[in-house]
Formats: C-alpha cells, structure tokens, sequence
C-alpha cells in the first residue's frame, strides 16, 4: 500500500500535503470571508469616493483608479495570511495537537515549509475572490482597471511570503497563540507608530519652537525607518505594485530579490526556533 | 533566567549603540551654525525648459544634474552659514564671491576620465509664452558675444528709452499747448511710439565648468594649476536621464477652469462627469528619478526620499498637434488646437464663459487666455481614449489617454458588491454542510 | 523492532528516565506500565522524537533514530494519550490526510475495514471534531493503522471507552500483532495490558524495574500461589499435613476454608489434593489464585520504593 520515496521525495510530498490542506480548514471557516468583505468593502467606498468626487468637480484624474483600492485589499490579505501564519503552530502547539501531525512523517521544515506555501495559497484565494468584486466595481462606476494592475499581483506573492514566514518565525518561538498575536500586533503597531510619528514630527513647522528640540528624534525616526522600509511587506507591497505597473523591472527584481532574502532569513529562523521550542504545549 | 529576559539584557546595550549611532549625523550637522568662508560649487543646474540655480556647501556629498542639458559648476570661495529654521545651509554670495582657479576632474572609480577647463558662460531668460520663454546658455566665446550683444541691447534699449521719455514730454507740452489753442483732437500731435521692451534678462559673464555627461555615477574634483586638489572640492556626481518621456495634459474642467489638473502618466485615465467639457493643453512631460530629481532642485534636500519612486515633470508645450478621439481602434474625430478666451458674466452658472477665440470680435474675445482642445464626456461615448498626433502624421509617443464617463453614484451597487465575498463565503460552507453528515454510530444504525 | 539502550532524560534537574533498555520484538505486545510521573509518556516522546534523549541510544528496526527520522516515522503508528482532533476535516478526510503523509496509495479500502472494525462507518462524513471522546480515541487508532506500520505504540488506548469498543479495539490490535506487528501499549489499566501484552515492562521513578512475561514476573517475584480449598467437614491434622509439603509458606485456617500459600510458580495442587485425602478431608472446591498484575506491580514499586528509602 505504502509508496516507497525517498527521503527528500517523502518530504516534498508531506510539504505540500500539509500545503493543500492548511487552506481547507481556513475555506471552510468565515473568517477568510469576512476579511474579505472588509476589504472589498473598503475598495469600494475609495472607488465610491472617486466617483463622487467627479461628480462634485467633473473631473478626475487618477493615475490608477484601482491601485489604492487594490493595495488597501491586498494589505489586509496580507495581514490576515500573517496572523493565520502566526497561529498556524502555536495555537495546535499550545493544544497540544501538533504533536500529533509530527506522529506522522513531518518535522520542522516540513512543517514550517507546509504552512509556508499554505499562506500563500490562502492568498491566492484571497486574491480570486477580490478580483471578480473589483471587476463588478469597474463595470458599475465605468473605471478601467488596466490589465497590467492585474499582473502587478503576481510579484506581491513574494510580499506575501515574507509576512507568511514572518508570522511562521512568531508562531514558532512564542510561548502560546495568545503572545504569538500580541507580538505580531505589536510589530504592525510598531510599524505604524514609526511612521506616523515620523510623519507627525514633519508636519511641525520649522517655525516652531519645538522644531529643534525635537530635531534628535526626528532623525532617529528617520534612519529607523529607513532600515524597516527594507523588511516591512507593507512597504515591499507599495514598491512591488508601483514598480510592476511602471514596468521598473529593476526594481522589481531589486524588491524581489530582497522579499525572497527576508522570506529565507524567517524561515530559516522559524526552523530553529521550531527546534528549539518543540512541538509540546 | 527566561530566554527573553537573557535576550533583552545582551539587547539593550546594542539597542542603545543602535540609538547613538542613528543620531551621530544631526549631531555632527547641527554644531555647525558659524558663518565660515569656504569652498562651495555654485550650480546651474540645466532641465529641458529651465535652468535651476543652487549650490553645494561642504555638507553637500552628492550634487545631481540631467545629462539632457548642459549645467555649469562653479567653483567659489563664499561665505557659507547654517540656518536652523529652515535647517539648511545658506550663502552670502554679497558678501564674498571669489573665483576658484582651476580645471574639473571628472572620475570614474579611481581613473580621471575627463578634465573640464574653466571658461565664461552667461545665462539668458527670456520673457514670453511657451517654449519661447526656455532660458538659452552661452559658452566660451558665445558668452562673451551675447553678452556683449545683450549688453548693447540694454544700451540702446535704455537710448531708446531715454529718447522716448523726452519725445514723450515733449509731445505732451505740444498737445497741452494745442489744446489750450482749441485745436480740435484728431488735428492734435502724434504720440511718440514707446520702444518694445526688453524681454532678455542676464546673468551676466561668469566663470564656471559646463558639463553635459552620459547618465552615470562620477567623482568630481578641482584642480590647481600646480597639481592640488581645492580642499572640499571632492563630490560625487549623479548623472540622471529621464526614464519616459511622454505628452502630459493640462485638464481644464468647464465647470472651474481656475483649477486644472495634471495628467503625467500615459497609464493614468481621465475621469470625467457626464455631459461636462474639459480643455485639454498638451506639453511634453518627463519622468525622473524622485531623489535625483528633488536634489538636483535642493541638493541640501533631507526628506527620505525612496530609491525606486518616480517623479513627472511638465515640460514644453505642444502646440502644433491634433488631438484624435480614439474608440476601439477607430478614430472618431479630430479636434484642432484652438485659442479661447474667459468672459465674466455675472449672474451665470459658472461667474464666466469660455468662448473660442476670434480676433474679428474684440469686444467679445479681447485676449487668448489659453489655447487647448475642447473635449466633451457625453453619455454617447462613455469609453474612449485620446492621442496626439503631429503635423508629420505621426503619433506622439505616450500621449494615449483612456477616458472614461464616471458611472453612477449607487451606494446601494457598492454595498451589494461589498457583500459578495460574504455570500461566495455562504455558498462553500452550505455546499460544506452538505458534504459533512450528522453524526450517527454503527451501532445505532 | 523497537531497542533503547541507556536511554535517559532529564531536564530542570528532574531525572525524567534513567538507563532505560527496552526491547519490543515483532509480533507481540508489550505492555509498558508505571505509576503517574513514572517517566511512560516521556519515554515516549522519546521514541518518537517529539523529546531529545539526554543520554543514550534508540533503534526503531536497527537503525538509531537520529538518521532518517522521517522514513523511519512511515513505520510507527501511534496514539496519544489525548485524541485530539482540532480541524474542520470530517474523519474520513482526516484519516485520508494522515495516510497520504504517509504515502499510502489508494487507502481507501484499507480505511473502510478499519472504519468497519472500529464502528465509525456510519460517522466517517462527520467532523471529527464533532466526535465524542470515545469516538476521537477510535479515529485516533483507525489514523495509527491506516498506513500499516510495524510498530504500533498506544498511550491508554482504551480509557474513557465503553465496553463495546473496548473488545473492538482490542481485537484491532490483536488483528496486528497477530499479522506479525509490534504493540507497546503504555497503561494504567492493568487488567487491560494483563489481558494482552504478551510481555510487561514496569517502569518508576524512570527506571525500568522488571521487563518479563507475566508468568516470568510472578516468579522472578517470588510470589505465592494461594490454593482455596473448601471442605465438607473438619480435618484438624489437615493444616499440619498441608505445612510439611515443599514450598508452602503457611495456611490461613478457618472452619472448612482453608488458604494455602505456596512459594514460587509451581503447581502444587496434587500434593494439597493428596493430603487432603490422607487427612480424611471430604473436598468441596479446590481454586488456584495467581499473583495478578496489580498485586505484582504494587509489589514491584512498593519495593522499589523500600530501596531507594533504605539506600537513602
């Protein structure tokens, strides 16, 4: 009955076992749906508001109606594949059912390697479901969407990866589901917070007598967020669609280069600190 | 001791490094408020309708140029202060302005690619409508003719000038004196006529380096006669070129001409409101890397600016073309350029008109305000696109536009679209619940 | 099919197992006892790799589990202590996941007779998260087995069962010990493992203090038989002929009910029977009791503890 496989064969197949099946656990649950409702419903009041905008001045000129709809989309894909990527070993962990995959022949990098590529489908379903909603939108507001936004998705898929092993990375070292999430909130928090507050720290006129005070943090922000700006996927997302539609290959394949860099680094690091941990509660 | 706990101990202290660190540079900028006499390069930085006048203090690493256009450095000794309000560095050429005697190196890596002798060039902004207004440099011995043409033409202007002021008084006192004769007006003294104003302005003779480079990355230098390298003279030198040229439209809405829109990139769409009319004042349009672009303007510039962003700059305008209205691959009609002129009209929908300019009619069209395209969104054609097509019968590249009619405003539409997710969602877990069953033992059954 | 050698583990200073040498052979069951925190589910982790030996070898099929731990795992099938089924899979999918990690082709038919056997054909397009406790612990067994392996390792396999499925799993696991597979069932229900293991290890304080059969434990022991006769009237030279027969320790008296207590695992019923009637005794019932595991494992542990008393 058994298949004989080689090792590197075995692993392969458990690898995308465990790939086609993580997916189905989050299709059929309401979740992905929701996120997904959010995120439509987000693309649509932003169309909404172009729409209303020509219709109070007559005019508008966008260079893609449907790039900040689709980026405000494809980020939100991106977080919920992240927190599920951040749950996907620490909560079975903390049950104590993941013991119980590893009964069968799986170990770390299979694991870790599995759940990787699930995010990524999980993405992709994500993405099919947005795509024919953004086309019911173009047809109902009569604003193109150009195919070559369409294609732009393609590179965002290293975007995604990074997030996937990052949140893998997250899930592996925490201690349960519960600190998994509040560091991956963190995280974003920390993310958001740096650039609001650097945006926040520009908006002070040079006029104002906290100006130089406040110069030191300022640049400190500064160069912080020079250094996230090359491992955020939030920012790799904005660089990955700008370049894809301005057919910057060079940059695109910089960005790529770098997105698949970081997706190795995390998951190289969730495999050890999977190792580390263990796979008992 | 927790692992996290141990982490954050070995952490700290690399955190604070990292914190040190991050903020070496503004404290090693922002001590540098005394007023100091040092070597500077004065730049004239070329763009295809423009020259951009700036400079690089010491603090300056990079200066970057357009490989386009020639630019001229020049190397002075100016007396150079810091300006915490605006937290940049400023220059009181009034106060020193020395020449700088020798010649530019130009590297790349380590080898000397090129040395640029120090020569005369004068700059010349003219005063006008469109491409006649683009600022014209002289070089070497033609800086010295135009200068000294434009040199004589300030003369004779101010001859003429003269020679008219006196004319005109005189003309004056004549006619008052007529007057007081009781000379009947048509019968009175002609005006003298008024010289045509100058619409030249100059720099003036200057010495500098010009430069016109491939796009690339260099090292700059100037150098002595005797061999020495001019302390702070050592720059890096960023050649950039455009990345896409295309035709950009200046938009006018009929509705609130005073607010026009831009439309840079060929892949962007003009959305307009049904049955509204736009102008349409095409010109040439350049895209440029975002950091170069911003530095060239200020080399001083801070902002974090992102490797990999681009920036459009309008350039010349395009007079000389039609505009097609394209629908599937068919043009539809071909509008001509037209000049047209604002009327006031109190009382009316918009405050004004837009009327097509006609020189027969003064009284109704006094002046050109602009001259474009007129384009009307009707609810006959709500997908069509738009190209430019020059008097050889050519196609401008990058001047295709899509246009689109904007659809209805329906929240309710939207909501619904929204919701679809929700009920593909309801589908797969129904279509789920039928696959799974009830559960029921074997002994049971 | 299964050796350890030295195997020890411990962590936080805590010595969870120490020298632990198992041995289980192919076509037997082997059931591995102990007391709460005896170190059996550690011992486990062990064998499966979840936990790293602090000293020590293992060998699943003769080869040490630091090589290809993942083709080795094709070979085990096990269940844990608590089946727990966290997914959104019916069953029948579940099981099907597990035999395709498995590289089981076609195991459909495989899973129907296990299904079957188990009472879960009816259930097997339910959510198996929907599954009673009962139920999930069958599933869990239907999940070891599906792929075949050669050695089956069951922590408590039939708590919280009722009867009914207490024979249906015990027949599956006899069906794969008789089919020439190897069963270490780890337990606290002892007469369970008595009913099935062919041999018993007994571990405390992680030390394995006696791998033997049943018969072998009781006599390594040393334990008494005890033969219950029943009379149907007085011999009072009885007791006194009974004494002086080779190996009886002593005989509880009691009006017609006498308690024999014989050293060892010999049968020394024929030399009772033969006193009985030279002591003119009329005999009603003559019953063997043997040491039961339970007596033997309270024995085994309670020593133990003696000595780790006394050596302190």
């Amino acid at each position: 009955m058994s298949v004989t496989r080689s090792s590197s064969t075995l692993r392969w197949h458990n690898i995308r076992r465990i790939a086609t099946q993580q997916p189905r656990e989050t299709i059929f649950g309401w979740g992905i749906y929701s996120v997904t409702a959010v995120s439509v419903g987000i693309a649509a009041l932003l169309i909404f508001n172009s729409v209303r905008f020509v219709g109070e001045s007559s005019l508008n000129i966008v260079a893609q109606p449907f790039l900040l709809p689709l980026q405000t989309a494809l980020t939100l894909a991106i977080l919920f594949v992240a927190v599920e990527a951040t749950l996907s070993i620490a909560r079975p962990r903390e049950q104590g059912s993941l013991q119980i995959l590893f009964f069968a022949p799986i170990d770390e990098t299979i694991l870790i390697g599995g759940n990787f590529l699930a995010g990524i489908l999980v993405y992709i379903f994500f993405v099919l479901l947005i795509l024919p909603t953004l086309f019911l939108l173009s047809w109902a507001t009569n604003f193109v969407i150009p195919a070559q936004l369409i294609w732009a998705i393609i590179p965002t898929l290293f975007v995604v990866g990074v997030a996937v092993a990052f949140g893998l990375f997250v899930s592996a070292s925490a201690r349960s589901a519960r600190s998994a999430v509040l560091i991956l909130v963190a995280v974003i928090l920390i993310l958001l917070g740096l650039q609001s507050a650097y945006s926040a720290l520009l908006s002070i006129p040079p006029t104002s007598r906290f100006y130089d005070a406040l110069l030191f943090i300022r640049t400190v922000l500064a160069n912080l967020q020079l250094i996230l700006l090359w491992i955020s996927p939030f920012h790799m997302l904005n660089v990955i669609l700008t370049a894809a539609l301005n057919d910057d290959w060079l940059v695109l394949l910089r960005q790529t280069g770098i997105a698949v860099a970081a997706t190795a680094v995390w998951l190289f690091t969730a495999v050890r600190m999977l190792r580390h941990r263990g796979v008992l509660p | 001791m927790s692992f996290a706990s141990s982490l954050w101990q070995h952490a700290r202290w690399g955190l604070l490094l990292l914190l040190l660190l991050l903020a070496a540079p503004p404290l090693v900028t922002a001590q540098e408020t005394d007023r100091q006499d040092t070597f500077v390069y004065g730049i004239n930085a070329g763009i295809p309708d423009a020259v951009i006048g700036t400079f690089a203090p010491p603090a300056v690493d990079t200066i970057y140029l357009m490989s386009t256009e020639t630019s001229i450095l020049s190397p002075r000794i100016t007396s150079v202060y810091y300006w915490p309000i605006t937290n940049d560095y400023r220059a009181s050429w009034n106060v020193l302005n020395e020449v700088v005697e020798g010649d530019l190196e130009i590297m790349r890596g380590l080898q000397t690619i090129e040395t640029i002798k120090q020569t005369t060039y004068t700059i010349h902004f003219h005063v006008g409508r469109g491409s006649a207004n683009k600022p014209t440099l002289y070089i070497g011995a033609d800086a010295e003719k135009a200068n000294a043409q434009f040199q004589a033409d300030q003369l004779a202007y101010r001859n003429a000038a003269l020679a008219y002021e006196e004319a005109r008084l005189a003309w004056l006192d004549a006619a008052r004196e007529a007057q007081s004769l009781g000379v009947a007006p048509d019968d009175l003294p002609k005006a003298p006529v008024e010289p045509a104003p100058l619409n030249t302005y100059s720099t003036g003779l200057n010495s500098g380096f010009p430069l016109k480079l491939e796009p690339g990355d260099y090292r700059i230098r100037t150098k002595t006669a005797d061999g020495t390298i001019v302390p702070k003279s050592e720059r890096r030198l960023v050649v950039f070129e455009p990345r896409r040229t295309a035709v950009g439209y200046e938009v006018i809405p009929e509705q609130r001409w005073t607010f026009p829109e831009e439309s840079n990139d060929p892949e962007g769409a003009i959305l307009g409101a049904e049955n509204t009319v736009v102008y349409l004042k095409p010109f040439v349009t350049r895209e440029y890397p975002a950091i170069s672009y911003t530095r060239l303007q200020n080399p001083q510039d801070a902002s974090v600016a992102q490797a990999g962003e681009w920036t459009w700059v309008a350039g010349e305008p395009i007079e000389d073309s039609v505009l097609e209205l394209v629908s599937g691959n068919r043009v539809i009609t071909q509008i001509p350029l037209q000049a047209y002129t604002v009327k006031q009209t109190p009382g009316g929908e918009y405050g004004y008109e837009i009327l097509e300019y006609n020189a027969s009619t003064p009284d109704l069209t006094p002046r050109i305000d602009f001259v474009g395209y007129r384009l009307p969104f009707t609810s006959d054609n709500r997908n069509f696109s738009i190209q430019l097509r020059s008097p050889d019968d050519t196609l401008l590249l990058g001047s295709n536009r899509v246009m689109r009619v904007a659809g209805r405003n329906s929240p309710i539409l939207l909501g619904f679209i929204s919701l679809l997710p929700l009920l593909a969602g309801a589908a797969i877990l129904g279509w789920r619940q039928q696959q799974t069953s009830r559960i029921k033992t074997d002994n049971a059954a | 099919m299964l050796r350890t050698e030295d195997l020890s583990k411990s962590y936080d200073g805590h010595v969870a197992v120490q020298g632990l040498n198992l041995d289980v052979r192919a076509g037997e069951i082997y059931g591995f006892l102990g007391p709460n925190g005896a170190g059996k589910t550690t011992t486990i982790r062990l064998l499966l790799g979840l936990l790293q030996p602090t000293a020590g070898e293992i060998f699943l099929f003769d080869q040490p589990i630091t090589g290809d731990a993942i083709g080795l795992k094709r070979r085990i099938g096990v269940v844990a202590e608590e089946p727990l089924v966290t997914t959104r899979m019916t069953a029948w999918e579940f099981v099907r996941f597990f035999a395709g990690l498995n590289s089981v082709a076609q195991p459909e038919g495989r899973m129907e007779v296990l299904f079957k056997a188990l009472g879960l054909w009816s259930a097997r397009h339910a959510l198996a998260a929907a599954y009673s406790r009962g139920m999930r612990q069958k599933l869990s067994l239907v999940r070891a087995l599906v792929h075949q392996p050669d050695l089956l390792i069951l922590d408590e396999p039939v708590s919280g069962l009722d009867p009914h499925s207490i024979l249906q799993v015990r027949a599956v696991i006899d069906q794969h010990r008789d089919a020439g597979g190897a069963v270490l069932i780890s337990s606290h229900i002892l007469s369970e493992v008595e009913r099935s293991a062919d041999r018993i290890g007994i571990l405390h304080n992680g030390r394995l203090l006696i791998e033997d059969s049943m018969g072998g434990i009781r006599s390594r022991l040393g334990s008494s038989n005890i033969v219950h006769l029943t009379l149907a009237n007085e011999a009072p030279t009885l007791p006194e002929k009974l004494q002086s027969i080779p190996g009886v320790q002593k005989v509880d008296v009691q009006p017609r009910q006498l308690a024999v207590h014989v050293a060892g695992t010999r049968d020394a019923r024929p030399d009772i029977f033969q006193a009985v009637v030279v002591a003119g005794a009329i005999l009603i019932e003559m019953a063997l009791e043997e040491m039961s595991l339970e007596e033997a494992f309270v024995t085994i542990t309670n020593q133990n503890v003696q000595q780790l008393a006394g050596a302190g």
